[in-house]
């Protein structure tokens, strides 16, 4: 018997520690690397997501439920966009590396945005606290590079 | 928000390439300067994300206005001012003091030393690249109507970073008083004189292989100089002048590509010492005909890009790249001037931004006009040498 109704395809993502999410296929097709796989059938039911731990994973399913939604504004979806990433930066690391694997351009580029955002007019040991870099030069090596652009180290916010 | 250091991720493992996709987004060179020092694997992407961004020209930098300094006597650096963070820097340089600078271009100054003689120094380059002297104009056949002195060369420039391709630049200039052309590759120990009716050139710009030259009443050529011995043969009229001659006139490769003419009219105004000031500029983009002649169509845009005009290479950008950039706007300042004869070194300031949307000018950055002795502003691309 014929049914009215579309039938809505589902997608099964299996993350890092071994949850599963279903989630629309129209949704999960934004991820260029899911895309490539379903398209060349190297998918079955569900798609191994080896990279992604669940806890990122629930975030970019939100990310992308919003994404897809056709009907919101450009403006609103800004406004969205500018409060997804609004997280501590050990989350935005981690977006970044699963933006990068699931390959989606727009997420990866609001999550680099954010970055460059806060290391913006800042010194290198602001962003080597902020970031937990260790300092790997030796004060000669460092001594000689400030030198070098002594100019650009001026008139940057108070540590 | 604040922010607390989190040792759960590691950012000195961050691969490079999405590093790199940071620097892309941190436009402003000093911020990308100040990373390199944050530890040795940012160092090496610093470096070798500049050096793209340098070969790249998409992924071009915004230059940088080079300023009399604030606190500091001119013999002793510049500020270097950065539109998109609207602020100054102190840039101490007190080895390059001249008088003049007629050209600036991929990051070199064309300075004119001990009166007469054209140096090219690199201002960023911390003493690592060698000034590079070029031979005098004396010998030059057709400049028997010499200016000596600081202004024979009105505007010079280069094809090529000489720091990037040593063997491979050529500088061309528009010097002496018909502003004629003359160009000298690398290498080479004499300058040849482009023998061109009328001269009276403006501006050069090298364009896909091709130098182009426009004059004051928007005529364009385009010069073959690969292989072309004889200076006359690889000169070819693409567009012919105009009726009305401008004071200046730039020619200038736009983000996308396209080549725009820009006239720049000034005005004398008599209750400020006769001082020129510019009022108007009109805009033309070049169309090339497949018979290889090209058509200036007046447009009223700028297609989102902002322009960069005076002493200078003339310079485009997509504003949209560089926040804080305001697009189809020219930011203009100084530029040689034939009024005067000499023309007034010091105490000129002309520059501001003017609105293409709108007609309107605005003032650019504070520079304190009143002071006689200031050496004129250049918008310069900040090139430094990482290594």
């Amino acid at each position: 018997m014929a049914t009215t109704t579309t039938e809505t395809k589902m997608l099964t993502l299996c993350t890092s520690d071994k949850q599963q999410f279903q989630i629309e296929e129209t949704i999960a097709l934004q991820a260029v690397t899911i895309r490539n796989m379903v398209e060349d059938e190297c998918a079955s039911n569900v798609i191994p997501l080896p990279n992604v731990n669940s806890k990122i994973m629930i975030q970019i399913i939100e990310y992308l439920k919003k994404h897809v939604d056709s009907s919101v504004s450009k403006e609103d979806m800004e406004k969205f966009d500018s409060a997804f990433v609004e997280k501590k930066l050990s989350e935005i690391f981690d977006i970044i590396l699963a933006a990068n694997y699931l390959n989606i351009k727009n997420l990866l580029d609001i999550c680099c945005q954010r970055v460059a955002d806060v290391m913006k007019n800042k010194s290198p040991e602001w962003v080597r606290r902020t970031f937990n870099i260790v300092n790997d030069f030796t004060a000669e090596e460092e001594a000689k590079i400030r030198k070098e652009h002594e100019w650009a180290f001026e008139g940057v916010d108070e540590d | 928000m604040a922010f607390t250091s989190e040792s759960s991720s590691d950012w000195t493992c961050l691969p490079d390439l999405l590093l790199d996709s940071i620097l892309d987004k941190l436009v402003s060179l000093p911020d990308q300067l100040r990373l390199s020092l944050v530890c040795k694997p940012w160092h090496s992407v610093v470096i070798h994300h500049h050096r793209h961004r340098r070969i790249d020209m998409n992924r071009n930098q915004i230059p940088l206005l080079m300023l009399p300094p604030n606190n500091i006597p001119a013999e002793e650096g510049r500020s270097l001012y950065s539109v998109t963070e609207n602020k100054s820097f102190s840039f101490k340089i007190p080895f390059f003091y001249c008088k003049r600078i007629c050209g600036s271009s991929h990051g070199w100054l064309f300075t004119v030393q001990d009166n007469t003689d054209l140096v090219l120094i690199n201002p960023f380059s911390d003493g690592s690249s060698s000034p590079i002297r070029l031979p005098p104009f004396q010998e030059l056949p057709g400049n028997q109507d010499r200016i000596p002195g600081v202004f024979e060369v009105v505007k010079a420039s280069l094809t090529a970073d000489p720091l990037l391709f040593p063997d491979d630049y050529v500088v061309v200039a528009i010097y002496g008083a018909s502003k004629s052309l003359a160009y000298i590759k690398s290498g080479d120990k004499s300058w040849t004189h482009l023998h061109i009716p009328y001269q009276w050139f403006s501006d050069i710009v090298s364009y896909r292989g091709n130098l182009y030259a426009v004059d004051h009443w928007n005529r364009v050529i385009s010069i073959d100089i690969n292989g072309v011995s004889d200076s006359a043969s690889g000169v070819k009229v693409l567009a012919p002048r105009m009726s009305w001659c401008s004071d200046s006139t730039y020619i200038v490769e736009s983000s996308r590509g396209d080549l725009l003419i820009v006239q720049r009219f000034l005005i004398r105004i008599k209750s400020d010492d006769n001082r020129h000031v510019t009022y108007r500029f009109k805009i033309f983009k070049l169309q090339f005909n497949p018979n290889e002649e090209a058509e200036r169509v007046e447009v009223k845009s700028l297609g989102g890009d902002a322009l960069f005009l005076g002493d200078n290479q003339s310079m485009a950008v997509l504003a949209s790249d560089f926040p804080g950039c305001r697009p189809n706007c020219i930011y203009f300042t100084d530029h040689y001037l034939m009024v005067a004869h000499p023309p007034p070194v010091y105490g000129r300031c002309d520059l501001g931004i003017f609105n293409v949307d709108d007609g309107s000018f605005q003032g650019l950055c504070n520079l304190d006009c009143s002071q006689k002795h200031l050496v004129p502003a250049i918008w310069i691309l900040p090139t430094p040498s990482l290594h």
